[in-house]
């Protein structure tokens, strides 16, 4: 049979059920059979094995209180306005990012999933020593692509805002930009420093924020003819 | 939905064809400073709705006990030449717009980068109309009003004596974030390089947040409430007022982490009373009735609880 056909019992092998001889357990016996001779199979019991354990290693965490308050606070306000009165930034929500993670992170499961069912049956032997599958996105990834729109749609717009306003967002976010050095540094130093994960989505966070404000700030001040534009540059000379 | 009805107010249009009555166009104070005011009177029904966007200049919002929206701006512009300033001056438009229950009142400014103009507001607003106010360069005072979102660039947000039926939300870049007696189901406080302070306000939920300022809330905590309160280089601080015991959690990367109150702590170090930190970087545990939540971090800041 197929690898694809044992789908049913991988999860409770993985969770430790064994055949134990008895009628209801023929389908985990039937695998455990194909198991022995799979080495694609084996390496997925292996790696789903390693998943399972490091999950529960982890530490509990309290769904923090902005989570919420920050979705519950943009449904509403977006709900609250017609389409034609929304900011350009409520078109990024600031937790846009993290469903954007969630999102790509389900996708790459979902691809693996499908990767591996569209594998061949039988795998051959010398799978076994084959290199293990890429690493998932890091977590800032997500953030870096929202990131790098996000700038070049404010370098588009720059010349709306006044060079005060430039200044003051310029400094803020090289002041992101440190927070987010420093806190790459100590993941650099402590990998699994679950810390300095927090301070970099934060200061990320923060950033597609600013950026988002930023666009949005460039849109208000773009509200003036090119007519009234031009005669305001003369007698502001 | 029907619309109650419509009216837009151009109040400010090109030199020449100013509506008599509604500005006074004057030399400032300043030299080369000209200023022109705006009044308006509008009128919210019961639970309405004002919004204003002004890119630069101060703006301060009182409730008052009618239902009368009033709205009282300075248009200025400084330019060594009044008579360019003046011209400069009749370019910033004041649109206020009125419908369906809802005040909308917009400025829009020519655009050259470095225009030097602004428009400060001092307006009154019934008591129970929903406020949201967008600046770039200028502070933003508000007292007594229901309050759903202030943001501005640089300049400071200071939020007194306020409410909101559901979320507050006041954020600035460079300046200071500051709440006194705000009560709201939900508070989300943010800015950059600015600190952020909250006095004697209730929240079920609070998120705090400063890059690189300071974080700090004094007052009661509320029983089952969330508070969120973090900056990155910035300190954290707590100064609790009233017997609400709490769960806290609070970890600095490489600041301290110190509290006055006897934490029963918990994690891999396993419990026992104490007090201060398990260690000088982390605090897990709790103290009294653990009904409220504290979730506090900071990257290079320290983090303190005391009492007020």
């Amino acid at each position: 049979m197929s690898c694809e056909s044992y789908e049913d019992v991988l999860g409770d092998y993985v969770d430790g059920a064994r055949a134990s001889g008895l009628p209801g357990d023929a389908r985990l016996a039937a695998f455990e059979r194909h198991l022995a001779g799979c080495a694609r199979c084996q390496a997925l019991v292996a790696d789903l094995t390693s998943i399972r354990g490091a999950a529960a290693r982890l530490e509990e965490h309290v769904p923090p209180p902005r989570l919420w308050t920050r979705v519950a606070a943009s449904i509403a306000e977006q709900q609250r306005r017609p389409w034609w009165r929304r900011p350009l930034a409520d078109a990024f929500p600031s937790w846009a990012p993290v469903a954007v993670a969630v999102s790509l992170a389900l996708l790459i499961a979902g691809a693996t999933w499908l990767a591996w069912k569209q594998e061949p049956a039988q795998a051959p032997q010398e799978a076994v020593g084959a290199p293990a599958e890429p690493e998932a996105a890091p977590a800032e990834q997500p953030y870096e692509a929202a990131i790098a729109g996000l700038e070049q749609l404010a370098a588009s717009q720059d010349a709306s805002l006044d060079a005060d306003t430039r200044a003051v967002l310029k400094q803020n976010l090289a002041v992101l930009d440190r927070a987010i050095s420093e806190s790459r540094a100590a993941l650099a130093d402590e990998p699994a420093n679950a810390l300095a994960q927090e301070s970099l989505l934060d200061a990320l966070d923060t950033k597609v924020a600013l950026l988002q404000d930023t666009v949005a700030l460039a849109a208000d001040a773009d509200t003036v003819s090119d007519d009234a534009a031009g005669a305001a540059k003369e007698l502001n000379q | 939905m029907k619309r109650a009805r419509v009216f837009v107010f151009v109040v400010a249009t090109l030199a020449g064809a100013l509506p008599a009555g509604a500005q006074t166009p004057s030399t400032g104070l300043g030299a080369g400073e000209v200023t022109e005011r705006f009044s308006r009177t509008s009128h919210l029904d019961a639970n309405g709705a004002f919004d204003l966007v002004n890119l630069h200049g101060n703006i301060v919002i009182t409730a008052g006990s009618g239902r009368d929206v009033t709205i009282e701006a300075v248009k200025r512009v400084e330019r060594p030449n009044q008579n360019a300033a003046r011209a400069l001056l009749q370019m910033i438009d004041i649109q206020v717009v009125e419908e369906a229950n809802r005040i909308d009142i917009r400025t829009s400014y020519p655009r050259p980068r470095n225009f030097p103009g602004s428009v400060d507001f001092t307006i009154t607003v019934p008591a129970d109309a929903s406020v949201s106010v967008r600046a770039t360069g200028g502070s933003i005072r508000a007292t007594g009003i229901r309050v759903e979102a202030l943001r501005t660039v640089s300049g400071d947000i200071d939020l007194v004596d306020a409410s909101a039926d559901r979320f507050a939300t006041a954020s600035a870049v460079s300046g200071n974030v500051t709440v006194r007696g705000l009560t709201a189901s939900a508070i989300q406080l943010t800015t950059v390089s600015g600190n952020v302070r909250v006095d004697n306000s209730t929240a079920d939920r609070l998120m705090a947040r400063a890059v690189s300022g300071d974080v700090e809330y004094a007052g009661e905590l509320a029983r089952s409430g969330r508070y969120e309160l973090i900056s990155h280089s910035g300190d954290v601080r707590l100064l609790l007022s009233g017997s609400t015991g709490f769960d806290v959690q609070a970890n600095s990367f490489s600041g301290s982490v110190q509290s006055d109150f006897p934490i029963t702590r918990r994690g891999r170090g396993g419990e026992g009373n104490g007090r201060g930190a398990a260690t000088p970087r982390a605090i897990r545990g709790t103290f009294g009735d653990a009904s409220a939540l504290l979730v506090l971090r900071a990257f290079s800041g320290s983090i303190s609880i005391g009492r007020r």
